[in-house]
C-alpha cells in the first residue's frame, strides 16, 4: 500500500541519487533491505497485495524497526519517509460518504440538548473502532481518527467519546474472544459507554495506586476497593463500563517484587460501584468528570482484561491509544484557534493598518500553521504505521505526537491572548473557552513533563541496549585506548555532523535542504545521547533537565520527519496548495534544525556552562525557605 | 606613602609596640569577666600589671584606679539608666574631663554587669565623653603618627568590644568619630572596616534567630529542635505536656521533632530490636545551651549493606526503566524501590529528637508514652533503653537521679557557677 504512486514519483525524481549509492539501512525485520533494486521488486509485488486485502487490515506487513527509537541510535528508516496511505482509494471515498452525516451533524448542531446521546448513537460514533463482526464500523486507527475529526471540534464531547474508544481499543487488542462477545456489541451501539478510570487524586507514597484488588483463593474472585478521580462519565441513566487499573499483589510473592497492577472491566451496575462528586474543572466543562468509589466490588476472574498483574505492560496499549486520540482533540482545538485568529486579524484594522499585515502577526500565524501541520502529519504517520505494519512499535511516536501537539497548542493558545488583547479573556469568548480547554488537555492525565520524561527514557532505554558496548568503552578509556583514539580521530562535530543517511533520496528534491536538516538533527541527537551515556552512565535517568532536552530534540525531529514526508507526498501527487505545504515543511525543518542544535549544544556544554547547576543550587534554598527567599529590595541592614 | 611607612613602623618595631601596650594595657587583655575575675587575672599575671600600674597608672582592676573612684563597681542599681547617668555625671563634673580614657575603659568593662553590652546607645554615650576637635590632627605627620594614641586606642578598643558583642555601629557614630578624631583618625578606619564586614556577617547564619532571642526556655528549645530538624524539610515540631500522662512525676514540657519519614521508619522498626534514648547532647542557641535527646536504634545493617553491596554498575546502560502514568521516574539507586533516608546513618537510625523542660529520665519516659499515644503503638512493645552519655559525668548521674532537678538550660556567662551548684546540691 505504501509503495504506490507517490513513492514511484519520488523514486523517478531521485533516479540520479539512487544510482550514486546503495545505502544499506541497518534493519533486521524487513526483507526490503532498501537497496533501490530490492525496493523496486517489492513495489511490483505490492499492488497485488493491495488489491487482495480488504480494509480490515488482515494482511499487515511485518513490523519494522521502531522509527523514532532508532533516531536515538542514529539509524533512520528512510522508507518511512513515504507517507503511509493505509486507507485504499475506494475505501477512502466510501469513508468520505460515510462521514458526511457526521460532519453535517456537527456543522449545523450548535445547541446541544438532551437528544444528544441519541443522535450520537444513531450516528454510530460509539462504534467507530469496533470491528465489523461485533456490529461496529470496523475502522482502523487512521480511519477512526479521521472519523473522529468531525466531533473533535467539541472538546468536551470528544473527551467522552475518546475515553470510550480507548477502552474499545484495549478490548480489541487484549480482550479474550468471550470478553469481546460480551462487551463489544453493546459498546458499538452505545448502549454501554466505556470509560477508563486510571488516575487518582492522591496516589499513595510508595505504591502505584491506592485502588486495590485482592484475590480470594477460595471463591476465585477479586475484591476491588478504592477510589478513582477525573473519570469522564456518561449522562445519568446510561450503563457504563469502567476500565479500572488497580494495584494487585501476586500470590506467594511477597514485597515489592510481587507488586503489580491489573486492568479490570467493571460494570457501573455492579454492587459497590458508586459515582462520587462532580469535579468542577477549569476547561471542558460540558464533560462531567467525577470521582468513582469502589466499595468491595466483587469481580470475577473473567473481568480481568489481559492477564493479572501485568497491568504495567498492558498500560502501554492504553497510553498509546489515549495519546493518539487526545492528539486528535488537540489538533481540532488548535485549528479552531488559528481560524479565529486569522479571522480576527483579517477583520481588524488598527490605525489604518490591517492586523494581518503586521509582520509580527504574520509570523505568529505562520508559526501556528507550521505547528498544526506538523501535529497532523505526526498523528496520521503514527496511526499509519500502526495500521500498516503488524505489531509495529509506535510507543515513542504516539507519545511524541501528544507531547508536541499539546506543547504547541499551549503556545498557540497563549499567543492568541496577546493578539486578541484583553477581550480574549471575557467569559464566554471563544478564545477564553479554547484557552480553558487547552489547559484541561495539557494537564489532564499525563502531564507534559511526565510525557517528556517518558519520551526520553524510552528512547534511552532502546539506545542503551544497543550502545552499551561503546558506552562501556568510552567510560573506561584507559582500558580501551583504541576506542577513544578512534573517537578523537572522528571528524564529525556537533556543528557539522557527518551523515550518510541520504534521506533526500526519499523526498521531493525541493525538500533536499529539509532532509539535510533532518539528517543533521538525527546525528546530533545520537551524539547527545552518546555523550550523556558517557558522562553519566546509567545515572542518566536522574538527569531530568537533560532528559527533557533530549525529549524535545526527539519530538522536533519526528515533527520534521513527518512534515517532510507529508509535504513530499502532497507535492508529488499534486494536492491543492501543495507548494505551500513544501514551504511549511521547509520552515518546520529549518526551525527544527536550529532548535535541535541549540538543545544539543546545551547538552554538550554540560551543567556548569548551561546554567543548570545554578538552578539546581538555587532550588535547595527555595525548598529550605519554603518559597521565595529574597527579602524586600528596600530592606536596611543597619 | 607616609601612611605605609607608619604601618611598617608599627609592624616591625617592637619598641613602638610595647609603647602602645604599656600605655593601654587593656588593649591586649580584654576581659568581659566580672571584677573578681579580673582581679584574679591580675594576680595571675602580676608582672605585666605591675608594670602598667607604674607606667600608665591604670589597670583592669577598679581598685588600682588612681585618680578617680570607679563608680560602676559601686553602683547599687545596675540598669542602663544608672549607667547613662554616671556617664552624664562624669561629663558634667569638670570641664577638663580628666582621666576620661580611664573612665571609658572602666565603663566598657562593666557593661555586662549593667546588661548594656548590646546597646549601641551606650557606646555612643561613651564616645561622646571624648572632647570634640582637640584630637583632630592638623598636619600630615600628626595624622600618620597616630595623634593622641592613647585616646585613639581607647576608642579602637571600644569599637573592638562592640564588634565582639556583635553591635553594629551606625552613621551617627561615624559623625561622632569624625568630630573627635577627624577623617584620618584610626578609630575611623576601624569603624569603616567594621562597616564593611559586619553587615556581611550579620545575616550569614543559615538558621537566623529572632532578634531579640526569646528568654523563655521553652521557646529556645523549640528554636533548637526546629534548627536540628532542618535536615528533613518535612519535620514537624510538637510540644507536649507531661501532664497528659497519668503517672508522670515531672510536670514539664517536651519539644519533640519528628518527620513523616521518621514515623515510617519507626513503624517499620522491628519489635525485637531495642530503641535507645541517648543524650544529653548540647546545642547552642546564641549564648544559651539546650540539652536534647535522640530516640534512635542501631543502624539497620542489613538494609545498609543491601544498599552498599549492590554494586551498581554505572557503566551498564541496558537496564533503564520507564515510568507509566506520571509516576516519579526511576532513580538509579531506587530500582528496588528502596532509598536511604537522611535519618539512616551508618551509626544508627534516628527516629526523633526532643528537649524536655527538666531533662530527667522521667520526662523522657513521658515522651515515649506520649509518642505511643500518638500513633506509634509499637513503642509499647519495643524495649526502650536509656543510654546517657555526657561530657560531664556528673550530669548523667544527676539526670538519673531524683526528678526535681533544675532546668537544663543555663546561661553561658554563669555556666560554671551553675554546674558547681548542681554538683553541690546532689546528695
Amino acid at each position: 500500500m505504501r509503495y504506490n504512486l507517490i513513492s514511484r514519483a519520488v523514486r523517478l525524481l531521485n533516479q540520479s541519487h539512487n544510482q550514486r549509492g546503495n545505502y544499506l539501512l541497518k534493519r533486521v525485520a524487513s526483507s526490503s533491505s532498501s537497496s533501490s533494486s530490492g525496493s523496486l521488486n517489492q513495489r511490483d509485488e505490492q499492488p497485488q497485495a493491495t488489491e487482495a486485502t480488504t480494509e480490515a487490515s488482515q494482511s499487515e506487513l511485518p513490523a519494522r524497526e521502531p522509527l523514532v527509537k532508532n533516531f536515538f541510535v542514529g539509524i533512520t528508516d528512510k522508507e518511512l519517509l513515504g507517507y503511509p496511505e493505509v486507507i485504499a482509494r475506494e475505501e477512502m471515498s466510501q469513508l468520505k460518504t460515510a462521514l458526511l452525516p457526521l460532519n453535517n451533524y456537527f456543522a449545523e448542531q450548535q445547541s446541544q440538548s438532551q437528544s444528544q446521546l441519541e443522535s450520537l448513537t444513531q450516528l454510530g460514533l460509539y462504534g467507530l473502532n469496533v470491528p465489523l463482526e461485533y456490529d461496529g464500523k470496523g475502522y482502523n486507527w487512521s480511519a477512526s481518527l479521521m472519523a473522529s475529526e468531525s466531533e473533535a471540534g467539541h472538546t468536551s464531547l470528544a473527551l467522552g467519546l475518546q475515553s470510550h474508544r480507548i477502552v474499545v481499543d484495549m478490548l480489541r487488542e487484549l480482550g479474550s474472544e468471550e470478553q469481546k462477545q460480551r462487551y463489544l456489541p453493546s459498546l458499538a451501539t452505545g448502549q454501554v459507554i466505556a470509560t477508563d478510570a486510571i488516575f487518582e487524586y492522591t496516589p499513595p507514597e510508595d505504591d502505584f495506586f491506592g485502588t486495590q484488588a485482592i484475590y480470594d483463593t477460595v471463591t476465585g474472585s477479586w475484591t476491588l476497593s478504592g477510589e478513582k478521580a477525573f473519570v469522564v462519565t456518561a449522562p445519568v441513566g446510561t450503563r457504563q463500563l469502567f476500565l479500572v487499573l488497580a494495584q494487585t499483589q501476586q500470590l506467594n510473592v511477597p514485597g515489592n517484587i510481587g507488586m503489580g497492577s491489573t486492568f479490570f472491566l467493571v460494570d457501573s451496575q455492579q454492587q459497590g460501584v458508586k459515582l462520587g462528586e462532580l469535579h468542577a474543572t477549569f476547561g471542558c466543562r460540558e464533560a462531567p468528570m467525577r470521582r468513582l468509589h469502589f466499595d468491595k466490588v466483587q469481580l470475577r476472574q473473567d473481568q480481568i482484561l489481559g492477564s493479572a498483574h501485568e497491568g504495567n505492560r498492558h498500560a502501554e496499549h492504553l497510553v498509546r491509544s489515549s495519546r493518539l486520540r487526545t492528539t486528535q482533540s488537540g489538533i481540532a482545538l488548535a485549528k479552531r484557534l488559528l481560524q479565529q485568529l486569522t479571522a480576527f486579524s483579517v477583520d481588524t484594522t488598527q490605525c489604518g493598518v490591517q492586523i494581518k499585515d503586521l509582520e509580527l502577526t504574520r509570523a505568529n500565524l505562520s508559526q501556528a500553521m507550521c505547528s498544526i501541520y506538523a501535529m497532523e502529519s505526526m498523528l496520521y504517520l503514527s496511526a499509519g504505521l500502526l495500521d500498516e505494519f503488524l505489531g509495529q512499535d509506535v510507543t515513542l511516536e504516539s507519545a511524541i505526537t501528544k507531547y508536541y501537539t499539546l506543547q504547541q497548542l499551549h503556545a498557540i493558545a497563549t499567543q492568541s491572548l496577546g493578539l486578541l488583547g484583553p477581550r480574549s479573556l471575557h467569559q464566554g469568548e471563544p478564545a477564553e473557552m479554547a484557552l480553558r480547554d487547552t489547559a484541561q488537555l495539557c494537564t489532564q492525565g499525563e502531564s507534559l513533563s511526565t510525557l517528556s520524561m517518558f519520551i526520553a527514557l524510552t528512547g534511552l532505554q532502546h539506545a542503551g541496549q544497543r550502545m552499551n558496548e561503546g558506552v562501556r568503552k568510552s567510560r573506561n578509556p584507559l582500558f580501551h585506548p583504541g576506542h577513544i583514539f578512534g573517537k578523537f580521530m572522528g571528524r564529525s562535530s556537533l556543528e557539522s555532523p557527518k551523515t550518510g543517511m541520504l534521506l533526500a533520496e526519499n523526498v521531493h528534491p525541493t525538500l533536499e535542504p529539509a532532509a539535510q536538516c533532518i539528517e543533521h538533527s538525527i546525528a546530533r541527537l545520537h551524539m547527545a545521547v552518546d555523550l550523556m551515556f558517557t558522562r553519566h552512565g546509567n545515572a542518566v535517568v536522574e538527569r531530568q533537565i537533560e532528559l527533557q532536552r533530549v525529549a524535545n530534540i526527539a519530538s522536533i525531529i519526528y515533527a520534521m520527519w513527518a512534515s517532510a514526508a507529508r509535504a513530499s507526498r502532497s507535492y508529488c501527487i499534486g494536492l491543492p496548495l501543495a507548494d505551500h505545504e513544501l514551504l511549511t515543511a521547509s520552515a518546520i525543518c529549518t526551525q527544527g534544525r536550529d532548535d535541535v542544535l541549540r538543545l544539543a549544544t546545551d547538552v554538550f556544554n554540560g551543567n556548569y556552562v548551561n546554567n543548570d547547576n545554578n538552578l539546581l543550587r538555587l532550588s535547595t534554598q527555595v525548598a529550605k525557605s519554603k518559597g521565595y527567599f529574597a527579602v524586600h529590595p528596600l530592606t536596611f541592614n543597619f | 606613602m607616609i601612611r605605609k611607612l607608619h604601618c611598617l613602623l608599627r609592624l616591625h618595631s617592637p619598641v613602638n609596640r610595647t609603647v602602645y601596650r604599656q600605655r593601654a594595657p587593656t588593649l591586649f587583655s580584654r576581659s568581659y569577666a566580672t571584677t573578681d575575675d579580673a582581679n584574679r587575672n591580675a594576680n595571675a599575671d602580676p608582672k605585666s600589671n605591675n608594670k602598667s600600674n607604674k607606667r600608665a597608672g591604670t589597670t583592669s582592676s577598679s581598685k588600682s584606679l588612681p585618680a578617680i573612684r570607679n563608680p560602676f563597681a559601686a553602683a547599687q542599681d545596675k540598669t542602663k539608666n544608672t549607667y547613662l547617668t554616671m556617664v552624664e555625671i562624669f561629663e558634667e563634673r569638670d570641664v577638663h574631663r580628666r582621666n576620661h580614657v580611664e573612665f571609658i575603659y572602666a565603663a566598657l568593662k562593666h557593661m555586662p554587669d549593667f546588661n548594656v553590652e548590646h546597646d549601641l546607645e551606650v557606646y555612643k554615650a561613651l564616645i561622646n565623653v571624648m572632647p570634640k576637635g582637640k584630637f583632630i590632627p592638623t598636619n600630615l605627620f600628626q595624622a600618620e603618627f597616630m595623634h593622641y594614641p592613647k585616646q585613639q586606642q581607647c576608642i579602637i578598643d571600644l569599637l573592638e568590644q562592640m564588634e565582639d558583642y556583635g553591635v553594629m555601629p551606625d552613621y551617627e557614630m561615624e559623625a561622632m568619630l569624625l568630630n573627635v578624631f577627624g577623617n584620618k583618625g584610626h578609630p575611623l578606619r576601624k569603624y569603616w572596616r567594621m562597616m564593611y564586614w559586619m553587615p556581611k556577617f550579620k545575616n550569614l547564619s543559615p538558621w537566623p534567630l529572632p532578634d531579640p532571642v526569646p528568654d523563655d526556655t521553652l521557646e529556645i528549645a523549640k528554636l533548637a529542635v526546629e534548627r536540628m530538624c532542618t535536615v528533613d524539610l518535612r519535620s514537624k515540631i510538637d510540644v507536649f505536656e507531661t501532664r497528659e500522662i497519668k503517672d508522670s512525676l515531672d510536670d514539664t514540657w517536651i519539644v519533640s521533632g519528628m518527620s513523616p519519614e521518621q514515623s515510617k521508619l519507626l513503624r517499620e522498626h522491628s519489635r525485637q530490636k531495642a530503641l535507645y534514648i541517648e543524650g544529653p547532647f548540647n546545642i547552642w542557641i546564641r549564648n544559651r545551651r539546650i540539652n536534647y535527646f535522640t530516640l534512635r536504634a542501631d543502624a539497620d545493617a542489613q538494609f545498609l549493606a543491601q544498599l552498599d553491596e549492590r554494586q551498581v554498575d554505572d557503566d551498564d546502560v541496558t537496564q533503564i526503566g520507564v515510568p507509566f502514568f506520571g509516576r516519579a521516574p526511576p532513580r538509579r539507586h531506587n530500582q528496588l524501590g528502596k532509598l536511604r533516608s537522611v535519618h539512616q546513618q551508618d551509626d544508627g537510625t534516628i527516629f526523633a529528637i526532643c528537649a524536655t523542660g527538666t531533662s530527667t529520665k522521667d520526662s523522657l519516659l513521658s515522651w515515649i508514652r506520649l509518642l505511643e499515644a500518638r500513633g506509634y503503638a509499637s513503642l509499647g512493645e519495643i524495649p526502650v533503653l536509656f543510654r546517657f552519655t555526657s561530657s560531664v559525668p556528673a550530669k548523667a548521674e544527676e539526670i538519673e537521679g531524683p526528678a526535681n532537678m533544675p532546668a537544663q538550660t543555663s546561661d553561658t556567662a554563669s555556666s560554671h557557677r551553675e554546674e558547681h551548684t548542681e554538683t553541690g546540691s546532689r546528695p
